[in-house]
């Protein structure tokens, strides 16, 4: 099998970030909503939640509903005088 | 007044008399939140929405053991809702594309030659993807080109998983070891991850968009 160019040109972005140790998808899911309330309300972020951020930058499935929260955050919070 | 990330937990247990109204509560919560995070994509209607939200719950509850407190409940709550509803969107919107039609579109090429090395470092964007080309077809095994194939395809991993009979991890774990091949190839051809990136560096990044 082969691959465009553009897909390569991907997988050599992907490659040049790879680190020995990340995330999976699942460990993502169990962190992403501390790293989405850190990124929020500007808390710093552990160095446990920085593979959060890795894996975010590695996995298009993960970003795409790690953005869709913050988006549902965002409008849950303007529209509650209080959250929980 | 909400419940607080404490109360949430206590008020879910079975053995609760107010778990009937603490379940309502929050399935009203996620469709409120299904409802935002969804507006706009194809198939995300009400009954989808209804759907996914009675799907979350049951995952949430079953999950219920290992939230730690670590956010707000309901946030670790819409995290998990909006992971079941897009698995569930991905999956309609692949239902009817194999891993091998997509092998079909990307048939073997022979144009691949390896580059010659740069000892200043200067190596171009073209020579580095050809010779990615040539590292993919010598340093991974089959079953690793095929879930980079499938990923750089767009394909989910869920979807992957299916077709290939494995987990969901399994096929994260194929592709980041099929990554740390590729990575330490490089290396050992001279080119550091900072020369990689930097070839690349003025082009855009869909992952981090
Ligand atoms: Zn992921």
């Amino acid at each position: 099998m082969s691959f465009t160019s553009e897909q390569i040109s991907n997988l050599v972005r992907q490659v040049g970030i790879t680190r020995d140790s990340e995330l999976n998808c699942n460990e993502c899911l169990h962190h992403v909503a501390e790293f989405a309330e850190c990124e929020l309300t500007g808390r710093q972020v552990t160095e446990a939640l920085e593979a959060v951020r890795h894996h975010l930058t590695l996995c298009i499935e993960c970003k795409e509903e790690y953005d869709e929260l913050l988006k549902v955050l965002r409008a849950l919070d303007d529209s509650s005088p209080a959250a929980s | 007044m909400t419940p607080s990330s404490h109360e949430w937990p206590a008020r879910l247990a079975p053995a609760c008399i107010d778990r009937d109204a603490a379940l309502a509560e929050l399935r009203t919560l996620l469709i409120k939140g299904l409802h935002t995070g969804l507006s706009g994509r194809a198939g995300a209607d009400e009954g989808f929405i209804e759907d996914v939200a009675q799907m979350s719950l049951v995952r949430i509850l079953d999950h219920l053991p290992s939230f730690e407190g670590r956010s707000a409940f309901t946030t670790w709550a819409l995290a998990i809702a909006l992971r079941v509803a897009f698995i569930e969107l991905r999956r309609k919107h692949w239902n009817d594309v194999s891993l091998d039609a997509l092998k079909e579109q990307n048939p073997d090429h022979a144009d691949a030659t390896e580059p010659s090395p740069d000892p200043l470092g200067q190596a171009s964007r073209a020579s580095l993807i050809t010779m990615m080309h040539r590292l993919i077809q010598r340093e991974l095994t089959p079953l690793q080109r095929d879930v980079l194939l499938a990923e750089l395809n767009a394909m989910p991993q869920d979807e992957i998983a299916t077709q290939l009979g494995r987990t969901r991890n399994t096929i994260y774990k194929l592709g980041h070891d099929a990554r740390r091949a590729l990575k330490r190839a490089f290396e050992a051809a001279g080119y550091t991850a900072a020369d990689v990136l930097g070839v690349f560096a003025e082009t855009s990044n869909p992952l981090s968009s």
